[in-house]
């Protein structure tokens, strides 16, 4: 059993010092006294609403990051009655987005994002009005079948995710939130929405359990107003034996999306389609994983964007890269203190 | 007791802990300082009653957990403290060949029961509680757990009974 020796002592070795436990007392302490309750709501057109003042304040001030006053941009949000997607202050509301089966509506009813990156926000129903899940079911769950969401038709490469918000799990209404991310403009274009039931996932039979059968499929018009800000352009920095030249960073509300070029031209090695080779992994960390970008909001957390999805590609001695994606909140542009990119600050300051 | 006391009792008795499970989920150090907050500064605001230790320990590690399993499900790691302020804690070396560089090749829900069995010496039914995961799965687990790490390490017994 030496082994299991050996495992327990280096596990007996990682201790924090008195000092470092001394700090993080101290430290929760203070972030104790200073917190405020989060709670994850659904996006509703209200929220959005104020999301988009500030994404309208960002765009309309231009490329610096530099933001107007809200009273000179602000205008309410109203549904409407239109046979096409209305754009009111940078959100996109689908109208007649929807199907229903089995008693369940589902409508795709907002979109926001800039020219790479979407949010889209789902409601699905139950129309008699009763619960729409079973007693114990919660939105960490729950997951689709079927596309599961909206394919965009993307002509080039796209990365995403979603999940589920249920503020009341016992009310007839139940939102999913699904992001895309693409390395092609993305708007003014015809996205088809399918889901093949509603299932919770079962832990302990590893299987899924189907909470609400039927088929929905609809298709609606993308088209929203590009909420972003460009910032910097050509300042460089030095890691992995390479010199990064930042040609595009770009932030709203929902994303962010940093464009880079560095200076040596990435190897891939000749291996068949499946797992990716060691050296293919080593590869993506030097030219993608590897690249740090934070962002910091203006209570001074760091959000570590790092890790986001992106793609590489070689160019005559040199290799593009893109990273980036969909946040996992809306954080309206007046919240947002900075985007640092490889040790590169970017401040995002209101006039 | 008042905060600053309790925070120093929770991270007296509890960080090591948080550092060693977040270690086992996550395979690194850096986001253990993240996790002893989360679940820290959630004590401190939403105090609760314990039946004793052992049910407080259990309640704490069940929330470290959880919070790793967080992080591991979204890309977006959120740190809490500046750069400049964040503790580093040296990770184990987990040489070649090695039982902990065996176990960090497993799937992260095998390590954490690995880790809480053989470390922290619970048995299925307090690791099902901790996970949140019936007992059964838990015994799943370990059994797929010890087969696969058998076949890593070329046919050590790890066995012992529950």
């Amino acid at each position: 059993m030496n082994d299991l020796f050996e495992y327990k002592q280096e596990l007996d070795a990682l201790r924090f010092t008195p000092e470092q436990k001394t700090q993080l007392a101290a430290a929760t302490v203070a972030a104790a006294q200073k917190q405020t309750r989060r709670v994850r709501r659904p996006i509703g057109r209200t929220v959005l609403a104020a999301a988009c003042i500030t994404a309208v304040l960002a765009v309309s001030a231009g490329a610096s990051g530099v933001l107007k006053n809200a009273a000179e941009v602000f205008a309410p949000i109203f549904g409407g009655t239109a046979a096409q997607t209305e754009v009111i202050d940078k959100i996109g509301y689908p109208i007649g987005a929807s199907a229903t089966d089995n008693g369940v509506t589902i409508s795709a009813d907002a979109i926001m994002g800039d020219e790479y990156n979407a949010a889209i926000v789902f409601t699905f129903t139950r129309d008699d009005g009763t619960a729409l899940l079973p007693e114990g079911v919660e939105d960490p769950m729950l997951l689709v079948g079927g596309t599961g969401g909206a394919d965009l038709r993307v002509l080039g490469g796209s990365h995403g995710s979603s999940w589920f918000v249920d503020e009341d799990p016992t009310d007839d209404t139940l939102q999913m939130i699904q992001t895309v991310s693409t390395d092609v403009p993305l708007n003014d274009c015809t996205a088809t929405a399918e889901f093949d039931g509603l299932y919770r996932w079962d832990a302990a039979s590893g299987e899924r359990i189907p909470v609400v059968e039927g088929r929905w499929k609809f298709k609606f018009d993308v088209a929203y107003e590009d909420s972003s800000v460009t910032l910097g352009g050509g300042e460089t920095f030095a890691q992995d034996g390479m010199t990064f030249t930042i040609d595009e960073v770009r932030v709203s509300p929902v994303a962010v999306r940093v464009a880079y070029t560095a200076d040596s031209e990435v190897q891939w090695s000749d291996a068949p389609s499946g797992r990716q080779s060691d050296a293919d992994a080593r590869e993506m960390q030097r030219y993608l994983e590897n690249v740090e970008v934070l962002l910091t909001r203006t209570d001074g957390t760091v959000i570590d964007l790092s890790g986001t999805g992106g793609s590489m590609k070689p160019d005559h001695g040199t290799t593009v890269c893109v990273k980036g994606g969909v946040l996992d909140e809306i954080i309206p542009m007046e919240e947002i203190a900075g985007i640092s990119v490889g040790g590169i600050l970017y401040p995002i300051s209101a006039e | 007791m008042d905060q600053t006391q309790w925070a120093e009792y929770l991270a007296e008795t509890y960080a090591d802990a948080i550092l060693r499970l977040s270690y086992t989920y996550l395979k690194n150090t850096h986001d253990a300082q993240d996790i002893c907050q989360t679940v820290f500064v959630k004590l401190l605001t939403e105090p609760r009653e314990f039946e004793s230790r052992e049910h407080e320990r259990a309640y704490v590690l069940r929330m470290a957990a959880n919070a790793c399993k967080d992080l591991l499900k979204s890309p977006w790691r959120k740190r809490t403290c500046g750069l400049e302020s964040c503790m580093e804690v040296p990770a184990p070396e987990a040489a070649d060949g090695s039982l902990l560089a065996a176990v960090n090749d497993l799937p992260p829900h095998y390590r954490a029961v690995i880790y809480l069995y053989y470390y922290e010496g619970y048995q299925a039914a307090e690791i099902g509680a901790i996970l949140g995961v019936p007992t059964a799965t838990v015994h799943t687990r370990l059994v797929r757990g010890r087969a696969r790490l058998r076949e890593l390490l070329g046919g050590a017994d790890y066995e012992r009974s529950v």
